[in-house]
């Protein structure tokens, strides 16, 4: 990882017009979940499906809640929580660089008359961060990144 | 009967959802002396653990751990109404969930071990507004605010409750539990008196807070 996990950078009105567009992000991210090839097994599950939505409302609450009050670590404590309770449960490793991946694309298409490249710049280090923990650091191919733009 | 084994029958009986067993136990035990102290401390909480752990493992379905739960809740229960404080000590605590907290397990505990150290406890259990908890405090007029809070997304309204708390009663002493993240410790330290870092402590440093 080049550089170390801050939201300390991230204006304040910034903040305000993610919490304003929280329950919009959920849904799309939701939806990118779901869309993704190489996580099938998410959608074709109820179980899996439950605990999808979940993951993406509770992460995108804490994600609002961290970078308000600029707690990187307590955010990186919760995700290896996390990380550990879906292994358990057969999720892919994938699972959760494709979701920050599609809160950044979603924070930057609905943050429409704020500054989104902050906060976006944060959840990329927060990938980056999540690919070397759960082993996955290979980069990204061009294909692989287009899956990760919200249609 | 030593501890362990006592601890390994109680979650025996919790893994097999047989409140009557549970419940027979705790009897046998509280006729045999056993303080509620060790209960807790010794044979409630760590079971209680042990259930959560393994519902992060996937070991056990939620409906498992909620059953555990609740028989446990049930047993607090039993244990405040049976209980006969020796002394009181004049206090009151206005024990509860930080807003927007729904585990409100560790309240409960800490509830009776408060009441059973002498203290008058007003026990609210899970989350309420911020506002509502506010107007609780002018109400009851509590000497100490016990807030037990373990997610990260209670954060916010938390600090908000703690600064309206630190404007309007700056006498009232504040005791939070429940997390033990220090960058959120950090962040709160301004507007709280003591972190409990566990039952016993959160009993302990309490009563040191007026000394």
């Amino acid at each position: 990882m080049d550089q170390p996990l801050t939201f300390s950078r991230i204006a304040a009105a910034d903040l305000e017009a993610f919490e304003r567009q929280k329950e919009k992000i959920v849904t799309a991210v939701t939806e990118h979940i779901f869309r993704d090839p190489e996580l099938q097994a998410i959608p074709n599950d109820r179980e899996k499906s439950r605990l999808a939505r979940e993951c993406v409302k509770i992460f995108t609450e804490n994600l609002g809640a961290t970078m308000k009050h600029d707690l990187p670590a307590a955010l990186v404590d919760y995700l290896d929580w996390l990380r550990a309770f879906l292994r358990h449960r057969g999720f892919p490793i994938t699972f959760i660089p494709r979701m920050i991946a599609g809160t950044r694309n979603a924070a930057h298409a609905f943050l429409e008359n704020a500054n989104s490249d902050e906060i976006c710049t944060a959840l990329r280090t927060l990938r980056a961060l999540e690919l070397e923990k759960s082993g996955d650091t290979a980069p990204s191919s061009p294909r692989s990144h287009s899956r990760e733009v919200l249609a | 009967m030593i501890i362990q084994e006592q601890r390994q029958r109680f979650v025996e009986c919790l893994r097999s959802g047989d409140r009557r067993r549970c419940f027979a136990l705790v009897r046998e035990w509280e006729q045999q002396g056993l303080p509620n102290d060790i209960l807790s401390h010794d044979i409630l909480i760590p079971a209680l653990v042990q259930f959560g752990d393994s519902w992060e493992k996937n070991e056990r379905g939620v409906v498992e751990e909620h059953v555990a739960s609740q028989i446990v809740r049930q047993i607090l229960a039993y244990k405040a109404v049976m209980m006969e404080p020796q002394s009181m000590n004049g206090r009151t605590a206005l024990v509860g969930c930080a807003p927007e907290e729904q585990h409100d397990l560790a309240s409960l505990f800490l509830a009776n071990a408060l009441e059973e150290a002498g203290w008058k406890v007003v026990h609210y259990g899970t989350a309420a507004p911020v506002h509502d908890v506010a107007q609780a405090v002018d109400f009851y007029k509590p000497d100490l605010i016990c807030l037990t809070m373990k997610s990260l997304a209670s954060i916010d309204s938390t600090l908000q409750l703690l600064e309206g708390l630190r404007t309007a009663h700056p006498g009232i002493k504040v005791m939070v539990g429940g997390i033990a993240l220090a960058s959120v410790r950090s962040l709160l330290a301004p507007k709280v008196d003591v972190f409990a870092d566990s039952l016993a402590h959160g009993v302990k440093a309490a009563g040191e807070l007026f000394e």
